[in-house]
């Protein structure tokens, strides 16, 4: 039963007439990664402070396995953050920094200074372990502050955008590592981050906010299958026959066709109000049928911003 | 029990951190040494100084035992409002508060790290006393007397500032707040004499911990038996006991992330 690692019911913040929070019912299980979203001041940061105790909530309650929300300290020593405000104590080492809060959770002087090594080396920050962390550059300070958050090695872990500060391969690295946590330890993972494509990467739900509430929650696949975004392919052809092509496609009733921003032999071809294959099919037979020559074909897939955007969007008007 | 066995209670590990950033760094180090150069200084001018010569040798004691209080109180005072309004504003503040740790104990750890810059201060300031009140009957008891008041208006000056910084939202907020409450303090002690005799005044005077030290201090210095309003201590021993005892319990419900009486 006790798969479900955090169960919030409720949860509401305000500060003064301003409600940051409103509602947030949500639960995530052993070895699950959760995608938070939303635009600035959606309350993502909020969430996660109410959650990790660092804030009291309003209203509504929560339990992280098990433990209710009315043993904060209890709750700190099985969670695990990277916090939006990621400051040090800039005069310590890295290896300094993570054997005091080894420390401050309760763990020996021996096992402190093994768990940091072996976070320092996993972190790729052995070299610069006894280098004061004022002469950390931004990328090796999140990376600290990453292995900060897994000091205690953490049932749950909250993550606030992991991957800001980090380079392409530390990026990539970065999310294998959250990916071993969730699969390997079954570490929940609550990951909020305005990069969607790390999101859709490595999330298995996502939650998307707006002004405090949810707007939706669901797998990548249902939050996607949700938005009436226009069903679309892409359609390359030699330069000398795109002319053709356009006007085959024009005379077409029910389909929209636009140029390439960037490539000019290639072809944007939407259908309204269809989510139908079939039409797809009608396409390529009028071209073939016309004797344009088709290069390459390509269906468009609905991805994540796209829904997220249309989803802000709709909330907003 | 052996060391893997061996845990330490969450304020010990702030202390010890806390006692290494202070004496490792500068700034432990760097005020003992402004602070001896300071006493130095000042014992020169009080006894080169001709006119200084009309202060009887007592009430030269007496005022040496005084800057040396006033300079550790503010010395800890400034170092206290820090505290935590310094980790607020460098964004550290956040990862001590998600540690398990009761937010009561990570008081108490700072607390007590600051109370160690007295306990440095108090070797430094021994020869210079010893100096002033050579020859007197009195230097055993001003030495005495240096460690009594000044540990009780020392402590009390960190618990103030570390209430101040941990209620504070920004450093220069906490700043200005514990020195107005220190200046409010320390005010009565230059009331002239006239207006001291007046009875609400004294007893503003006989309640203020800094002017009650102050008044048994020089009773003592002037001759008088250790007995002899003994009484004036309890004002300080009080504030001192409600700070150490309350302190730490009233900011374990309200130490928060952006500061404030709310937690």
């Amino acid at each position: 039963m006790h798969d479900v690692v955090l169960n919030a019911q409720g949860i509401a913040k305000s500060y003064g007439q301003i409600q940051a929070l409103d509602g947030l019912t949500l639960e995530v299980r052993a070895g699950e990664i959760l995608g938070l979203l939303g635009p600035n001041g959606a309350g993502k940061t909020t969430a996660i402070r109410v959650m990790t105790t660092i804030l009291p909530a309003s209203r509504g309650h929560f339990t992280v396995m098990g433990v209710p929300d009315s043993r904060p300290e209890e709750i700190r020593a099985l969670i695990g953050v990277l916090p939006e405000s990621n400051g040090f104590p800039l005069a310590m080492t890295g290896a300094d920094f993570l054997i005091y809060m080894g420390r401050l959770y309760g763990q020996s002087a021996t096992r402190a200074e093994t768990k940091a090594t072996e976070l320092l080396s996993l972190l790729g920050l052995e070299n610069a372990r006894r280098a004061r962390i004022t002469t950390y550059s931004r990328g090796m300070k999140q990376r600290l502050m990453i292995a900060r958050s897994l000091v205690n090695d953490p049932k749950l872990l909250f993550l606030d955008e992991p991957t800001l500060g980090l380079d392409p391969k530390g990026q990539q690295e970065m999310l294998q590592r959250i990916r071993e946590a969730a699969e390997v330890k079954r570490v929940a993972v609550i990951l909020s981050s305005h990069s969607l494509e790390v999101v859709e990467a490595i999330c298995h739900r996502v939650l998307i906010l707006n002004r405090g509430r949810v707007i939706a929650q669901g797998s990548v696949a249902e939050i996607t299958r949700r938005v009436a975004v226009p069903h679309a392919c892409r359609i390359q052809f030699p330069a000398e026959a795109v002319p053709k092509a356009l006007s085959v496609l024009s005379a077409m009733a029910g389909v929209t066709v636009e140029r390439h921003a960037n490539r000019l032999d290639e072809l944007i071809v939407s259908f309204q109000g269809t989510r139908d294959d079939a039409d797809m099919n009608a396409v390529v037979q009028h071209l073939i049928q016309a004797g344009v020559p088709i290069q390459a074909f390509s269906r468009e897939s609905v991805r994540l911003s796209d829904a997220f955007l249309s989803m802000i969007a709709e909330v907003q008007t | 029990m052996n060391e893997e066995e061996y845990r330490q209670s969450g304020w010990q590990v702030v202390l010890t951190s806390e006692l290494r950033r202070l004496w490792l760094g500068r700034w432990g180090p760097l005020l003992l040494l402004v602070f001896s150069i300071f006493l130095s200084v000042y014992i020169v001018i009080l006894a080169a100084d001709p006119e200084m010569n009309v202060l009887s040798q007592r009430m030269i004691i007496n005022q040496t035992i005084q800057v040396t209080e006033l300079v550790g109180i503010v010395a800890v005072l400034l170092l206290g409002a820090d505290s935590f309004s310094g980790e607020r504003d460098r964004g550290s503040l956040e990862s001590l508060l998600l540690t398990p740790v009761p937010r009561g104990q990570l008081v108490i750890g700072k607390l007590l790290a600051l109370l160690s810059l007295w306990l440095g201060m108090i070797p430094i300031a021994i020869p210079y006393i010893a100096l002033v009140a050579r020859g007197t009957d009195v230097a055993m008891a001003s030495l005495v007397l240096l460690v009594i008041g000044g540990t009780l208006l020392v402590g009390l000056s960190a618990a103030v500032g570390v209430l101040v910084s941990g209620l504070s939202p920004t450093n220069l907020m906490s700043f200005a707040f514990a020195v107005g409450v220190m200046l409010l303090l320390v005010a009565p002690t230059q009331l002239p004499a006239g207006v001291r005799d007046s009875p609400i005044v004294d007893w503003l005077v006989v309640s203020n911990p800094i002017t009650a030290v102050d008044r048994y201090q020089s009773a003592v210095i002037d001759g008088g038996a250790w007995t002899n309003g003994v009484w004036l201590l309890l004002s300080p021993l009080i504030a001192l006991a409600l700070a150490f005892g309350l302190g730490p319990r009233f900011l374990n419900n309200r130490l928060s992330l952006h500061g404030g009486f709310r937690p």
